[in-house]
C-alpha cells in the first residue's frame, strides 16, 4: 500500500503526471484507498466514473433539457471538465476500449474534443485519472496501460491486524480523523513549488533508459514517466537532487506494466557493464530493483492463491504429501499466473493484445452490452431511445413551428438511432499434445494433465470449451472433441495413448483445418492453441523433405483470424532446444519451457 | 486551432529522430496529391505529437472570404456551389490563411463529421444554410484521425466516400447538399490493437512503420527535451522559432515550385517498371510515386526529379501495397528498388 500512497502523492505534485493504475484482486481496498486519499488531500471526494457511463456523460454532450425546452444548443461538459480533480475509474479494464483510449488521450493532451450531436467543442481538461483494474476478469490492453504513468499492484492484504484496521477505518468513514490532512496538503504544495528547480542528472536518466531497454519497454512514455516520477519523489522528500531511492521507486511503479520481457536470467546480470551512482551503489540498485520486480510477481502469486481457485488452498497447505500430479498442477498454475501477470510478455509485435481484444466483439443481435449508437437501419427493433432524443433535440423548436404542435418531442425518421452492442466471446482452449517418443513420456503426460487442469481452473469461464488433440505416427486426431464438460477431461487424459514417431507437420495441418472449421462455424469465438511438444519431428508428409523443415514451413503459414498459439516445450534438458524455439517463431507463438516453471517456482519459494 | 494551442504543441523541429515519418508528412503538405499518410507504430513513438505539431510549419494558402469551406480560388475545380457562383460573377475577395490540422475524435458522431443543414434558415429564407462538420473544416487542410483502426465502420465509410470523391454529400431532413472535401488524410494506428480494413489501407498514399528509437543516447535526449519543454513551453518554443520559421518557408517555397518540377520520360519509365516489378495494381501507386518524388525534389530545391528522390520515397508508397503470396509475407527490398531505378536512370 505504501507504494500506492506514494504514487498518489506524486500524481498530485506534478501536473504532467496524468494517470495512476492500481491493479489488484477484488476486495484489496483499491477504491477505499483512493477515496480516503482524495478526502485527506483536498477534502473533496473523487469523482467516480460508473461502469455503465456513456461517452456523453464522460466527455460531455448537448444539454438535453435546454435543447428540448428552448431549442438552444448548450454544451454540458462531462466529468472531465472538473478542474484539477481526481477522476476515479473503477475497473477500467471493463470499459469499452475506445472510451478508455479517448479518456486517456484527453488527459494527456489537456483538452477534451467533442464532435457530436451538432456540437463541436473543445474544453480544457486538468484532471488526474486514477483507475483500478482487475486483470482476472478482462485484461487491460497494453496500449491503454502505457498511457498510465504509474501502476501499482496491490495484494489482498493477508495480515489479520491490517484487515481489522481497514474494517475500522471503513466503519468510521465519516469521522473527522479522515478529513483533510493538512500536513499532507502542505507537503504536496511544497513539493510542487520546488519541482521546477530539480534537474535530473544524466546518470539517473541513463539508468532509466537502460532499464527501459532491459525490460523491452516500447515507446518513450515509460522513460518519460519514470523521469517525472523520480523528480516528484525527490521533491516530496524535500530534496533538490534526485537520489538513487527516488529512481528506484519510480522504476518500480513506471516500468513493470510496460515491460515486454521478463528477465529470468538474473544470474547473468551484466553488473560490470553499468556504472551509475558509483559501482557499489549501482549493484545495490540493480539488486533492489530486481527484488522489487520479483516482489511484484510474488505479490500477484499471493493474489492468485488468495483467489478462490478451483484447486483450493488445501493442496497448497498440504506440502510434501501431495500427489506429484497435483504438485504439477500448482506449478503449471504458477506458470500461467506468471504469464497472466506478465501478459505483455505473452504477446509479440503485431499480434499483441489481439487475443484479449477479441474477447469483445461487435454483435448484431440484441444481446450484449449497449456501447454506442449508429443511424438506425430499416426496421430496427433495437432503438437507442436516449440517442434518438438527443439527435432530435436541437430541431424541436423549428419542428414545432412547422407542424404547429407544441407538445411532445417530434421525432423524424432521420433522427432514429439504434444500439451498437458488444458481447463477450467464448474461447476454445485447444491442447495439442505430442504423445510420441517414450523418453520423458511419463513426465510429459503429467505436465499435460496439469496444464489442462490449471488452465481450466484459471481461465475457464462459463461457455468456454476445451479440446485435446494428440499426435503420433499411429493416430492424429481428437482425443477429446471440444466440450464444455470439464469433468470428462481428466479421465481422458489418463488414457492418452503413446507412440514413437512425431508427424509434426501433418498434425499441424490437422489442427489448422480443425480449428479453422470450428471457428468458421462460430463466428464470435476465439481459439487458443497450446502446443505441447519437443518439436522433434521425424515424419514428413512429403518423403523428400526434412520432417522438421517441413513442419516449420507449415507452421509459418498457419494463421487464422481468431486463433492464437502458445508453445510449451516439453523437452527436459538443460540445453537450449533450438528446434522448439524455431517452431515458436514460425508460429509467432510465445515460447515456454517446462523448466521455466521449475525455476520460477524456485524464485517464488525463496 | 487557436494560436495559444499552437504554441503549446511540442515544436516539430525539436522532435528527435523519426525522419521517415517527418519526411512523409512534409511531402504530403507540399503536394496533397501524394494521398495521405498512415502512421503505423508502437505506442509512445511520438505519432500524435508529430502530427499535431505540424500546425507550426504549415504554409499559407489563399482562401475565399466568407466561405466556410475556405475554398481556394486557385483550384476552380474544387469550389463549393456558392463560391462558383460568386467567382462567375467576379465578386470574390480572398485572403491568405494558414493550413491547419483538423482532428477527428474517436467518438465523433456522423452528423458532426458530415455536418447538417440549418432547417430554420432554409424555411425562413429558402436558402440552404449548411452547418459544416469536420469534413467541412478539413477541406484544404490536414485531417488527422488518431487510432484510425478503432473507428466505427459507419464513420470509416463516411470518411472513405468523401476522400474518394473529394466531396461530402449530406442527406438529412429530406434535403441533399454537397460541398468540396479535399484533405490530406493522416491516420495513426498501433497495429497491436487490430488491423485496418484493406479498403482504408489502400486509400493512404503512404504508410510509415515507426519504431521506438532504441539507442540510449537518443532516448535520454528525448526525455531531456520533453522535460525542458514542460518546464517552460514558451521559452523552449522561442528558442527554436528561427528553425521553425525557416522550415515553414522552405515548405512554402517547395509548394510554390512543386508543379514545375520536371519529370523526364526516362523517370516515368523507371517508375512504371518499379510498379510492375513490385506487383502494384492500378495506377494509384505510380501516381503517388511520381508526386512524392516531385515533392521531394522541390523540398530539396531542385527543379528535376533525380534517382535519390524516387529511391528515398518509393518504399513509403510500395511497402503497404505489396501483395503477400499464399506462402510468403511480402517483403520490401530497397536494393531491388535501387537496382531497377539504376537500370533506367543511372545513379
Amino acid at each position: 500500500m505504501d507504494d500506492a500512497i506514494r504514487a498518489l502523492t506524486c500524481l498530485m505534485v506534478d501536473p504532467e503526471l496524468h494517470g495512476l493504475l492500481i491493479k489488484g484482486p477484488a476486495g484489496s481496498g483499491k477504491s477505499a484507498l483512493i477515496h480516503s486519499f482524495s478526502r485527506a488531500y483536498s477534502g473533496r471526494r473523487a469523482k467516480v466514473v460508473p461502469q455503465n457511463i456513456t461517452d456523453e456523460q464522460l466527455f460531455g454532450s448537448i444539454d438535453l433539457e435546454q435543447a428540448l425546452t428552448t431549442g438552444k444548443m448548450v454544451f454540458e461538459p462531462g466529468l472531465l471538465g472538473e478542474e484539477g480533480g481526481i477522476v476515479l475509474v473503477d475497473d477500467i479494464n471493463l470499459l469499452p476500449r475506445n472510451t478508455s483510449l479517448t479518456l486517456m488521450d484527453s488527459v494527456h493532451r489537456g483538452s477534451v474534443h467533442v464532435e457530436r450531436e451538432g456540437m463541436s467543442v473543445a474544453y480544457p481538461c486538468s484532471v488526474s485519472i486514477v483507475a483500478t483494474a482487475n486483470d482476472r476478469e478482462q485484461p487491460l490492453g497494453s496500449a491503454i496501460a502505457d498511457l498510465f504513468d504509474m501502476c501499482v499492484v496491490v495484494p489482498r492484504d493477508p495480515d489479520q491486524q491490517k484487515r481489522i484496521e481497514v474494517m475500522r477505518s471503513v466503519l468510521s468513514d465519516d469521522c473527522e480523523e479522515f478529513g483533510r490532512d493538512e500536513e499532507l496538503v502542505a507537503r504536496i504544495e511544497r513539493a510542487s513549488e520546488i519541482l521546477g528547480d530539480i534537474k535530473i542528472q544524466d546518470d539517473a536518466l541513463q539508468v532509466i533508459v537502460e532499464t527501459c531497454d532491459k525490460y523491452g519497454v516500447q515507446g518513450m512514455r515509460g522513460g518519460l514517466s519514470t523521469a517525472r516520477v523520480s523528480r516528484a519523489s525527490a521533491a516530496l522528500n524535500g530534496h533538490t537532487k534526485i537520489e538513487e531511492e527516488d529512481v528506484s521507486f519510480a522504476l518500480r511503479v513506471c516500468i513493470p506494466h510496460r515491460r515486454t520481457r521478463v528477465r529470468r536470467d538474473t544470474k547473468e546480470e551484466p553488473e560490470d557493464k553499468v556504472q551509475f551512482f558509483g559501482d557499489s551503489h549501482m549493484k545495490r540498485f540493480i539488486h533492489d530493483e530486481r527484488k522489487e520486480l520479483l516482489k511484484d510477481a510474488e505479490e500477484s502469486e499471493g493474489e492468485a492463491q488468495a483467489a478462490p481457485a478451483a484447486t483450493g488452498p488445501s493442496i497448497f497447505e498440504s506440502k510434501g504429501t501431495e500427489d506429484p500430479d497435483e504438485k504439477l498442477v500448482m506449478d503449471m498454475e504458477k506458470l500461467f499466473d506468471t504469464i497472466d501477470l506478465l501478459d505483455d510478455s505473452r504477446k509479440k509485435k503485431g499480434q499483441a493484445d489481439s487475443h484479449l481484444m477479441r474477447r469483445f466483439i461487435k454483435d448484431a443481435g440484441k444481446d450484449g452490452r449497449y456501447v454506442s449508437s449508429c443511424p438506425a437501419q430499416n426496421s430496427t427493433v433495437d432503438l437507442a431511445v436516449d440517442a434518438t432524443v438527443r439527435y432530435a433535440a436541437p430541431y424541436q423548436n423549428q419542428r414545432r413551428e412547422i407542424t404547429g404542435r407544441d407538445k411532445g418531442v417530434i421525432i423524424l425518421p432521420s433522427d432514429l438511432r439504434q444500439k451498437v452492442r458488444e458481447k463477450h466471446t467464448s474461447c476454445l482452449f485447444f491442447f495439442m499434445v505430442d504423445n510420441s517418443g517414450s523418453l520423458v513420456l511419463r513426465a510429459r503426460m503429467r505436465a499435460v494433465k496439469a496444464a489442462i487442469m490449471s488452465m481450466l481452473a484459471d481461465h475457464y469461464v462459463r461457455k468456454d470449451s476445451v479440446a485435446v488433440m494428440t499426435f503420433n505416427e499411429e493416430f492424429i486426431g481428437m482425443l477429446l472433441p471440444p466440450t464444455r464438460s470439464v469433468g470428462g477431461v481428466k479421465k481422458v487424459i489418463d488414457e492418452i495413448p503413446t507412440g514413437k514417431k512425431t508427424p509434426l507437420s501433418e498434425a499441424l495441418s490437422y489442427m489448422h483445418q480443425y480449428v479453422g472449421q470450428y471457428l468458421r462455424k462460430r463466428p464470435s469465438d476465439v481459439a487458443f492453441v497450446v502446443l505441447m511438444t519437443d518439436a522433434g519431428a521425424n515424419m514428413a508428409m512429403n518423403d523428400e523433405k526434412d520432417p522438421f523443415e517441413e513442419a516449420i514451413e507449415i507452421a509459418s503459414h498457419l494463421r487464422l483470424e481468431r486463433m492464437e498459439c502458445v508453445l510449451v516445450d516439453t523437452k527436459v534438458s538443460n540445453e537450449p532446444n533450438e528446434k522448439a524455439r524455431r517452431l515458436s517463431y514460425a508460429l509467432e507463438a510465445p515460447y515456454y519451457k517446462i523448466e521455466d516453471l521449475r525455476s520460477s517456482d524456485n524464485i517464488i519459494r525463496k | 486551432m487557436s494560436d495559444t494551442e499552437k504554441r503549446l504543441q511540442f515544436p516539430f523541429v525539436r522532435i528527435v529522430g523519426q525522419e521517415e515519418m517527418k519526411r512523409a508528412l512534409l511531402l504530403n503538405i507540399i503536394d496533397p496529391g501524394v494521398g495521405g499518410v498512415l502512421l503505423r507504430g508502437e505506442k509512445g513513438t511520438a505519432k500524435s505529437t508529430t502530427v499535431r505539431s505540424l500546425a507550426q510549419i504549415l504554409p499559407q494558402v489563399p482562401s475565399i472570404d466568407g466561405c466556410q469551406f475556405h475554398c481556394n480560388p486557385d483550384l476552380p475545380r474544387y469550389l463549393c456551389d456558392d463560391c462558383k457562383k460568386r467567382m462567375g460573377a467576379g465578386k470574390v475577395e480572398t485572403h491568405m490563411r494558414s493550413m491547419k490540422v483538423v482532428e477527428l475524435p474517436l467518438n465523433a458522431t456522423e452528423d458532426r463529421i458530415s455536418g447538417s443543414l440549418d432547417i430554420e434558415h432554409v424555411l425562413r429564407t429558402g436558402e440552404r444554410k449548411y452547418e459544416g462538420g469536420v469534413l467541412a473544416q478539413a477541406n484544404g487542410n490536414l485531417l488527422y484521425v488518431d487510432e484510425v483502426n478503432l473507428l466505427d465502420d459507419h464513420i470509416v465509410d463516411l470518411l472513405l466516400d468523401s476522400a474518394a470523391m473529394g466531396r461530402n454529400f449530406v442527406e438529412r431532413e429530406g434535403i441533399s447538399f454537397s460541398h468540396p472535401a479535399r484533405f490530406v488524410l493522416i491516420g495513426s494506428m498501433n497495429p497491436e490493437e487490430g488491423t485496418l480494413r484493406p479498403q482504408l489501407m489502400d486509400r493512404f498514399g503512404m504508410c510509415v512503420d515507426i519504431k521506438t528509437e532504441l539507442s540510449p543516447d537518443v532516448r535520454v535526449e528525448v526525455i531531456k527535451r520533453r522535460l525542458a519543454f514542460d518546464a517552460d513551453p514558451e521559452k523552449f518554443t522561442d528558442e527554436c522559432q528561427d528553425e521553425t520559421d525557416a522550415l515553414r518557408e522552405k515548405i512554402a517555397a517547395a509548394k510554390a515550385i512543386v508543379h514545375d518540377v520536371k519529370v523526364s520520360d526516362k523517370t516515368l519509365t523507371a517508375i512504371a517498371m518499379v510498379s510492375i516489378q513490385f506487383g502494384m495494381e492500378g495506377h494509384r501507386a505510380d501516381l503517388a510515386m511520381i508526386r512524392a518524388a516531385k515533392a521531394n525534389a522541390a523540398f530539396e530545391g531542385r527543379d528535376e526529379v533525380i534517382f535519390q528522390d524516387i529511391s528515398s520515397t518509393a518504399s513509403l508508397i510500395l511497402r503497404h501495397r505489396m501483395k503477400s503470396g499464399p506462402f510468403e509475407e511480402a517483403q520490401f527490398r530497397q536494393n531491388e528498388l535501387d537496382s531497377i531505378l539504376r537500370g533506367y536512370l543511372g545513379s
